[in-house]
């Protein structure tokens, strides 16, 4: 919601900053290149009746990237979709607790998909699979492992330093 | 021990642990236990990027980010003013008319009790409505319009929808069954503010064409927008991306560069936020589609339609009860992650008992929008009771008449199927 998210607190510490300016950038990157594509695809198969052979693709990868990306930054603040059942109804310093709990458990989470989906992507590697263009399937799927680790390292710091 | 691992996963979700790591995690449960290597999880996340059709979800949260960021509530509220404001209880009926149509271009996401709440409940009360009355109406309407296209919610339905085997339908046809619904409610709700109002404590607004007219020329940029949009629903499966991406594109260069209400700067920020949100959604649904597919190896959604058919026997009985279960779950979970973690499981049972997946997801999405303010935690409740500076309490008092109309809607749209199918018949 546009009210909750332009209050978001921000990363502390040089690097978490850094991660910040990239996702941002990297968002901003992937969106105006995406609709950009996606119209040149209709105009182009309109006016000469073809497109980018890889345009399709470009498009469908990119909304990927923006999923893991968006989900990086949602994570930073803790933003992501819940139930939530409880917060409002115990005192603050339960709500703490419980929330140190739900962080531990998704940093675990996340830290098992990054180590699963690298070995996933570590296979594409060894396969040599193309994509789209001169764009092999690893360099499409490398945001899974390298986007999860951040996710892990932020719910992890959000269990053991709490923001307050 | 896997009892006691699904006992433990729906209490890290009842006490708020992010759903993506729940669904996640449930998914990593069910192929541990059936032996199979967890790296199939990030195969089936991967299928995010398999699936042509999400393009329109980004396209769409942006273009509704854009929008509300800029005055178009306002001129929409102008607009609508001048054409339906000579009515009786006419701002009530503007107000309803506009909330679903903002809601139909925003997403639910609470924007439109935000941006057009601020603007029509205090001119709703000037006007000589009860403050309860218009309380309550523009808490309900945060939600109406889910059903309108280019809803994200019903964009959602249809794409999740059609993952599951033996479904087909086109989304333009869902985008067809949406449309008499969402009239159906918007002329209930009207109805009752008629009723609520009789007696003429209200003043009545002559009609003008010079408004009308001025009206039309502030709000000449954004007139085109069904167009565009309404492009997409008679061009089918494709363009409906095609449609999101020129809207999205459109709407950019009208709100910065005809109206100059967002400059360039600012759009990276509505970029970054618009994405977020876009984000938390596709990842449960990446975590949903491989639980999902454990489920179906697993034969769940048999089973269930199994045990289900072994206790209810007639459509209407499952019907009922899936209201109930449906209204009860829009109140407490968010609703895309209702969408893609609750479709798979009901939508087989409801094609075992003869429903069509067309109206199921009409159904589901009417439930979906009263559950938004159901007490005591519909999100919308607590999006008002923010915004307007009240005590929850208040605002279930308000919305509770409200409530009662749209589940008579409900019932309709429920139990009378060419409600929702009958005008795609006719086209």
């Amino acid at each position: 919601m546009v009210v909750r998210v332009s209050n978001a607190p921000r990363a502390s510490g040089a690097l978490g900053r850094a991660i910040e300016r990239i996702e941002g950038a990297l968002l901003v990157a992937l969106f105006g290149t995406l609709v950009l594509a996606a119209v040149y695809q209709i105009v182009a198969r309109n006016l000469w009746g073809g497109g980018l052979g890889w345009g399709d693709a470009y498009v469908r990868i990119a909304v990927f990237w923006i999923t893991i990306i968006g989900a990086m930054v949602a994570s930073q603040s803790d933003q992501h979709i819940r139930i939530d059942l409880v917060s409002r109804y115990v005192s603050d310093l339960v709500a703490q607790w419980i929330a140190r709990v739900t962080a531990m458990f998704t940093a675990a989470i996340a830290a098992i998909f990054t180590w699963k989906s690298a070995q996933f992507v570590h296979l594409e590697y060894e396969d040599g699979l193309i994509a789209f263009g001169v764009v092999p399937a690893w360099l499409c799927e490398i945001v899974m492992p390298v986007g999860f680790a951040v996710i892990a390292v932020k719910y992890l710091m959000r269990a053991l330093v709490p923001p307050r | 021990m896997t009892l006691t691992l699904i006992g433990l996963l729906a209490l890290l979700a009842a006490i708020g642990a992010p759903l993506f790591a729940v669904v996640l995690a449930a998914a990593m449960l069910g192929f541990y236990t059936s032996q199979i290597d967890l790296s199939i999880v990030a195969i089936e996340l991967f299928r995010i990027a398999d699936t042509p059709m999400l393009v329109a979800l980004p396209l769409f949260t942006y273009t509704g980010y854009v929008l509300a960021s800029a005055n178009t509530s306002r001129r929409l509220v102008d607009l609508f003013q001048a054409i339906a404001g000579w009515m009786p209880a006419g701002l009530a009926i503007v107000a309803l008319m506009v909330c679903a149509l903002f809601t139909a271009l925003t997403g639910a996401s609470g924007v439109t009790i935000v941006a057009l709440g601020a603007l029509l409940l205090p001119a709703l009360i000037k006007a000589g409505y009860e403050e309860r009355f218009s309380l309550g109406l523009v808490t309900t309407s945060g939600s109406l319009g889910l059903l309108i296209v280019p809803s994200v919610p019903l964009i959602l339905y249809g794409i999740v929808a059609q993952q599951i085997d033996g479904v087909t339908f086109e989304l333009s046809d869902l985008f067809v069954a949406g449309l008499v619904p969402a009239a159906l409610m918007v002329i209930l709700l009207s109805l009752w503010a008629v009723y609520h109002t009789r007696g003429g404590g209200i003043p009545r607004i002559a009609f003008s064409w010079a408004r009308l007219r001025d009206a039309l020329v502030a709000a000449r940029w954004e007139l085109p927008l069904p167009v565009f949009i309404l492009g997409g629903i008679y061009g089918g499966y494709f363009a409906i991306s095609e449609a999101a991406a020129v809207t999205a594109l459109y709407v950019t260069l009208i709100e910065v560069l005809a109206y100059r209400e967002i400059r360039w700067s600012g759009l990276a920020a509505i970029v970054r936020e618009s994405m977020v949100m876009v984000g938390g959604i596709l990842l449960i649904l990446g975590a949903a589609l491989a639980f999902t597919n454990f489920l179906v190896d697993a034969e769940v959604p048999q089973s269930a339609f199994t045990f289900v058919s072994s206790h209810i026997e007639s459509p209407l009985t499952f019907l009922l009860l899936l209201n109930l279960m449906l209204l009860l779950l829009g109140a407490v979970l968010d609703i895309f992650a209702a969408l893609v973690i609750m479709v798979p499981l009901i939508l087989p049972v409801a094609l075992g008992f003869g429903i069509d997946p067309v109206h199921l997801g009409i159904i589901f999405l009417a439930n979906m929008q009263i559950g938004y303010f159901t007490p005591p935690i519909g999100m919308n409740l607590f999006v008002a009771s923010y915004r307007f500076e009240k005590p929850v309490t208040e605002l279930y008092a308000a919305s509770w008449p409200f409530m009662w109309v749209l589940l008579i809607a409900l019932a309709i749209i429920t139990y009378v199927p060419a409600v929702s199918l009958g005008l795609g018949r006719l086209l």
